[in-house]
């Protein structure tokens, strides 16, 4: 993890079990295991719904490995980062993009796959290891006959397109652990609305969306860009928790899971009231773009959400009106990049709308 | 032109399925195919031997026929239209797909009834490339090489044609940066509203301008072609009549998945709404209007002509 995320992720519980993650999602991305036991209890549980499930190091470092041909280029990013921890256990949550591909020269033979984890932490003798592991694969594109017969894909026909791995309520890093013992920046917070945000709406937990939103919570989803005090109903605009529940049960109730990638890119404040920009990326879904030599190395943006944050008077930041804007970027990255927020990696100022 | 459309139909289940006896006899040794994908052959069995990606068995096989356009001179009948292929695996209601599509120009002798070529331009690829790459060359090899000339496509004096086989060539032309072809097909003052991905948009507003957007049109869209299903064709006046088209995308399902569940689904991602004045001897594009707008309609047919 490079320096800048540990300086902008407060509290030491944090900033290990992010650097135990990404050092887990190295060791996906590179196919070599061989830290595995620094990062994991011997007896950790590890449940994929693509490679089923492991008990202990040896288990993992078998069922982990990539199962198909000699790949050339192999990605792996980390998006919506969550870390929680209360009296020396951890919870925390990402969702991660991957890509891997054969490159004969000439074209690249690609398959994608993102997904989400749900993880449990332990902290033993002041170390902290992750000791359960969940991941449900989310979508998958491409060259998914390198994984055929090895790895169980999406049946889109069913609700999370097959057996979940992770379970909506006991596995909500919120809900576990509704208390943290270490508070979180203001720009933690309002960055968090937005991964908070999607978790509730990918995973259907509509309850939870009320926690983090304003009574008068606003989705700007028509043409026009508005505020919510003036409000004009029109197709795509959704207000208050009933009509906003009811629309996003709809959407939710027509993906088998849907997977709001989000990184953090800028926010402007202005005293108790923030705009947060956060760039989706969909790597699967690039819009007017097909995968080639020239544009998998990089990260993509598909859509731009915007989150816009108060800060209440007992001091917690809730969301009170969003709003998706189209959007597309590629930006060329080497391919052991995990991390691609422009807020941490460039205070933000890089980027312009 | 319902016996061309009938053979041609034949062809393409013989080729998916990859059994010809039923279509052997349409072939002689001068039936001839140049595939950008598979190369050229000559005569029946050097055909389906390279018609075939060895080593793979598919369960899931879907054709779907557009655009098509066809004419007759003399014995010979030609047939032009884009097809989607859609050859799969499925395991546990996971789906494997190989999908391309491409242009098709196909032409019978009905006196000798046979075959005399068969000719295709891949055009977009998706899905589980890498079982064609062993056999075949794929699009980035392809991009540049054109196959089938557009030759037949444009107007002869006095030639007339209908309102659907004009939307066709004016949507053949911007496939494939014909202008002349475009311009015969349309007047000098047409305009096109093209959307873009992102809330944007750009435009033609008459011939001057064509060569400028075609370009922009190619670079803009990945793997495009106008591939597209005729919805409505309304009078809108004695001389006037404007047709609704959707786009087909297979390649680019958008918000959706081609999975298990879809595979007899085809997903639209733009309207196309076109105005026409009728001419001398054809009718000539004024206008035309491209939204974005996903539709996914499941169908549920193995093969299918929009």
């Amino acid at each position: 993890m490079c320096n800048k995320y540990e300086d902008f992720y407060s509290g030491p519980n944090r900033i290990a079990m992010h650097r135990i993650f990404c050092s887990f999602v190295e060791c996906l991305r590179t196919d070599d295991f061989r830290v595995l036991k620094e990062l994991c209890t011997a007896d950790c549980k590890c449940d994929f719904s693509t490679a089923g499930s492991m008990i202990g190091i040896e288990e993992m470092e078998n069922g982990l490995k990539w199962p198909g041909p000699s790949m050339d280029i192999s990605k792996a990013t980390i998006w919506n980062f969550v870390a929680r921890s209360r009296g020396g256990a951890g919870r925390q949550t990402a969702y991660i993009q991957c890509i891997r591909a054969i490159d004969d020269g000439i074209s690249v033979y690609p398959f994608l796959y993102g997904g989400q984890f749900s993880n449990t932490f332990v902290c033993e003798n002041g170390e902290w290891k992750l000791s359960d592991i969940r991941f449900d694969l989310c979508y998958e594109y491409g060259n998914n006959c390198f994984v055929k017969d090895k790895w169980t894909l999406m049946d889109y026909s069913i609700l999370c397109g097959h057996k979940p791995s992770i379970n909506t309520e006991l596995d909500n890093p919120w809900l576990v652990i509704p208390e943290d013992d270490e508070p979180q920046t203001d720009e933690e917070q309002i960055f968090e609305l937005m991964f908070k945000y999607a978790y509730a709406f990918d995973n259907g937990d509509f309850r939870f969306l009320q926690t983090f939103v304003t009574d008068d919570f606003f989705i700007n989803g028509a043409k026009q860009s508005k505020d919510h005090c003036d409000r004009i109903p029109e197709p795509g605009d959704f207000q208050g928790h009933r009509e906003i529940s009811d629309f996003l049960r709809g959407k939710f109730h027509k993906e088998a899971k849907m997977q709001h990638s989000c990184r953090m890119t800028a926010i402007n404040r202005e005293g108790d009231r923030a705009l947060a920009y956060m760039l989706r990326g969909e790597e699967h879904r690039l819009k007017n773009r097909v995968l080639n030599r020239n544009n998998i190395h990089s990260v993509f943006a598909t859509a731009v959400h915007l989150i816009y944050a108060v800060k209440t008077a007992q001091g917690e930041w809730k969301m009170y009106k969003y709003r998706i804007e189209p959007y597309s970027e590629m930006v060329t990255v080497d391919d052991d990049c995990m991390l691609y927020d422009e807020h941490i990696l460039t205070g933000g100022a890089g980027w312009n709308r | 032109m319902e016996q061309i459309r009938n053979i041609f139909k034949q062809y393409l289940h013989a080729y998916m399925h990859h059994q010809w006896d039923g279509i052997k006899d349409w072939f002689d040794r001068d039936t001839a195919i140049e595939y950008s994908t598979a190369g050229s052959a000559r005569g029946y069995d050097a055909i389906t031997k390279i018609l075939r990606i060895p080593d793979v068995t598919f369960h899931v096989l879907t054709t779907t026929i557009t655009n098509t356009i066809t004419k007759s001179e003399s014995q010979y009948t030609t047939l032009w239209c884009i097809v989607h292929h859609l050859h799969g695996m499925e395991v546990n209601n996971a789906l494997f797909p190989l999908l391309y599509g491409g242009k098709y120009q196909f032409v019978c002798d009905f006196e000798k009834q046979k075959i005399c070529s068969v000719r295709f331009d891949l055009e977009y690829e998706y899905g589980n490339t890498i079982l064609a790459a062993k056999c075949w060359d794929l699009y980035e090899k392809t991009r540049f090489k054109r196959i089938i000339k557009n030759d037949g496509l444009y107007q002869m004096e006095r030639e007339s044609a209908d309102i659907k086989t004009v939307v066709y060539k004016i949507l053949w032309a911007l496939d494939t940066l014909d202008q002349e072809l475009f311009i015969q097909y349309s007047t000098n003052d047409v305009k096109i509203i093209r959307a873009g991905v992102d809330g944007d948009s750009y435009c033609l507003f008459n011939h001057k301008q064509l060569s400028g957007f075609m370009e922009q049109d190619k670079q803009y869209f990945d793997q495009n072609q106008y591939s597209v299903s005729i919805k409505e064709i309304k009078e809108v006046s004695n001389q006037r009549t404007s047709v609704t088209a959707f786009h087909l995308s297979p390649g680019k399902p958008g918000n959706k998945h081609l999975g298990f569940d879809t595979k007899y689904t085809q997903f639209y991602n733009e309207i196309i709404e076109m105005e026409f004045l009728q001419a001398e001897y054809s009718w000539k594009l004024t206008g035309m209007t491209i939204t974005r707008k996903e539709i996914p309609i499941t169908y549920g047919y193995e093969s299918i002509e929009l």
